[in-house]
C-alpha cells in the first residue's frame, strides 16, 4: 500500500514539474503552485475551459487542466499573437496545454503510461462523471494572477 | 466554476468509455469551420473531400468560394499538427476570404502572394511565437461557363488525370507565410481540360503515410496511378476506393500525419 502511495505521489510530482516547466520555459514567467490536496471525486471544481486526458496502461485515471478564459487568452496572446481570441482559440489552447503537459509526463514514465488525446470542453458536459474509486489530487496553480487547477485521478 | 456531482460511474472502464462520448469541442470547431463537401459537389457536380486529421483536430484545411459560374478552391496544410496548427487553419481561412471576397484579388498566383504578405505581416512583429505560421497551399480558380481554369501552388502541386495520362501541374517550391523578408511570387498556371478530367489536391501528409508492401512512404506517383485507374468512376465511388486504398496502405501502422485529399471532376 505504501508503495502504491509513493508511486501515486511521484506521478503527481511529475505532473507538477511538467506544468511548472511549461510555464517557466514557454512563457518565461514562473507559476505559483499552491498546496496540493486530496479530494473525493464528488465536488471537484471545473473552471470555464477544461482539457481532460485519459490515462491507461500501468495506472488508469485522468488528468485535467481547467482555467478561465483569461489565462488561456494570455497564453494565446503570448504564443500566437492573437489579442482577442475567440472561444474556439481558447478551447484549442486548453487542448494544447493539456496535451503538452501530459505528453511530457508520458515521456518520463515510458511506454506503460498511455495517454489519450485531450477531450476539451467549455463548462461542464452532462456526460462528465468521475469514477468513485480513484484517488484525486488537486493542484491549484496561479500564473500571472490567473487561477487554474491541475487535477489528477489515478487508481 | 462548476461543481461535479456524485458520479454514476462505478468502474473505471465504464468511465473511460464515457470520456470518449463527451463531445470534444475543438474537433467540432475544426470541422465546422471548413466548407461542407456538398458545397463542392453543388458547384463541380462531382467532388469529394477526404479529411482525416491525425488527432482530434488537424493542421490541414480547405476553403471554397463560389460566385456565379466562378469558384475558388484552396487546400492548405499548416506546418505542425494538433491544436496550435488548428488555430492557424482559422487564420488562413480568414485571410483567404479577405483576399478574394474582400479585396477581389482574382488570380490564384496573386492570391498566394497576398496571402503570404498578409500572414507575414500579421506575425512579423510578434516575438516568441510558438507556432509555425507557414503553410503549403494549392489554389484553383474555375470558371464553368468559359471553361477556364488556373492553378497556383505554394509547395503544392495539382494532379490532373485524364484519359491520355497523368499531368502534375507544379507549384512553386516556396511555402506561404514564412516571416522572412524574402519576396516570393507564385505564377498562375492556365490549365486546359477536356470533359471528364479529374483533378486532385493532396496535402503533404499523404506522402508521409508509412506502409504498403515495403513499409515505405506513399509515393504520390503511385497514388496518381491509382487515381488514373479509377478515373472513369464517379467521384463518390472514387472517394470510397481512395479511403480503402489509404487504409490498406497504412495497415496496422499508425497514421503519422494529417491527411486531406480533395478531388473534383470537370
Amino acid at each position: 500500500m505504501d508503495n502504491r502511495k509513493e508511486e501515486f505521489e511521484s506521478t503527481c510530482n511529475l505532473f507538477i514539474n511538467s506544468i511548472s516547466n511549461y510555464f517557466k520555459h514557454l512563457t518565461e514567467i514562473d507559476s505559483d503552485m499552491k498546496v496540493p490536496y486530496l479530494k473525493e471525486s464528488q465536488g471537484l471544481i471545473l473552471k470555464d475551459f477544461t482539457g481532460m486526458i485519459g490515462i491507461s496502461g500501468g495506472r488508469k485515471g485522468f488528468v485535467y487542466i481547467s482555467a478561465n478564459k483569461d489565462m488561456f487568452a494570455d497564453l494565446i496572446n503570448m504564443f500566437i499573437g492573437i489579442e482577442d481570441p475567440a472561444d474556439e482559440d481558447i478551447l484549442d489552447m486548453a487542448g494544447e496545454i493539456s496535451n503538452v503537459v501530459a505528453g511530457n509526463v508520458r515521456a518520463n514514465l515510458g511506454a506503460n503510461f498511455m495517454i489519450s488525446v485531450p477531450t476539451v470542453f467549455k463548462g461542464m458536459p452532462e456526460e462528465l462523471e468521475i469514477p468513485e474509486d480513484v484517488l484525486v489530487y488537486v493542484i491549484p496553480i496561479s500564473w500571472k494572477g490567473h487561477e487554474a487547477f491541475v487535477v489528477i485521478g489515478l487508481d | 466554476m462548476y461543481n461535479l456531482g456524485k458520479s454514476k460511474s462505478k468502474s473505471k472502464s465504464d468511465w473511460f468509455a464515457k470520456l470518449d462520448q463527451i463531445n470534444d469541442a475543438t474537433r467540432s470547431n475544426y470541422f465546422s469551420v471548413l466548407p461542407e463537401e456538398a458545397e463542392l459537389q453543388h458547384f463541380f457536380n462531382e467532388a469529394f473531400v477526404i479529411n482525416n486529421p491525425k488527432g482530434r483536430v488537424g493542421g490541414d484545411g480547405y476553403w471554397f468560394f463560389n460566385q456565379g459560374s466562378e469558384a475558388y478552391l484552396a487546400l492548405f496544410s499548416c506546418v505542425g499538427e494538433g491544436h496550435l496548427a488548428s488555430m492557424m487553419i482559422r487564420i488562413y481561412m480568414e485571410a483567404l476570404k479577405k483576399m478574394v471576397d474582400g479585396y477581389s484579388i482574382d488570380f490564384p498566383g496573386s492570391i498566394l502572394q497576398f496571402l503570404h504578405r498578409e500572414v507575414m505581416a500579421r506575425f512579423k512583429s510578434k516575438n516568441n511565437i510558438l507556432l509555425n505560421t507557414n503553410a503549403d497551399v494549392g489554389i484553383v480558380k474555375v470558371d464553368l461557363e468559359s471553361k477556364q481554369m488556373e492553378f497556383a501552388g505554394a509547395n503544392m502541386n495539382l494532379l490532373k488525370v485524364q484519359r491520355s495520362g497523368i499531368t502534375i501541374i507544379e507549384g512553386e517550391p516556396q511555402q506561404v507565410g514564412e516571416t522572412s523578408e524574402q519576396l516570393t511570387s507564385y505564377p498562375s498556371n492556365t490549365v486546359e481540360y477536356e470533359n471528364g478530367t479529374c483533378f486532385y489536391l493532396v496535402s503533404p501528409g499523404v506522402n508521409k503515410l508509412i506502409g504498403g508492401p515495403d513499409f515505405k512512404k506513399l509515393d504520390i506517383d503511385l497514388l496518381a496511378s491509382f487515381f488514373r485507374e479509377n478515373r472513369p468512376k464517379a467521384m463518390g465511388e472514387q472517394k470510397q476506393l481512395t479511403e480503402g486504398y489509404l487504409k490498406d496502405w497504412i495497415g496496422s501502422n499508425t497514421q503519422n500525419d494529417d491527411v486531406l485529399i480533395i478531388g473534383f471532376k470537370l
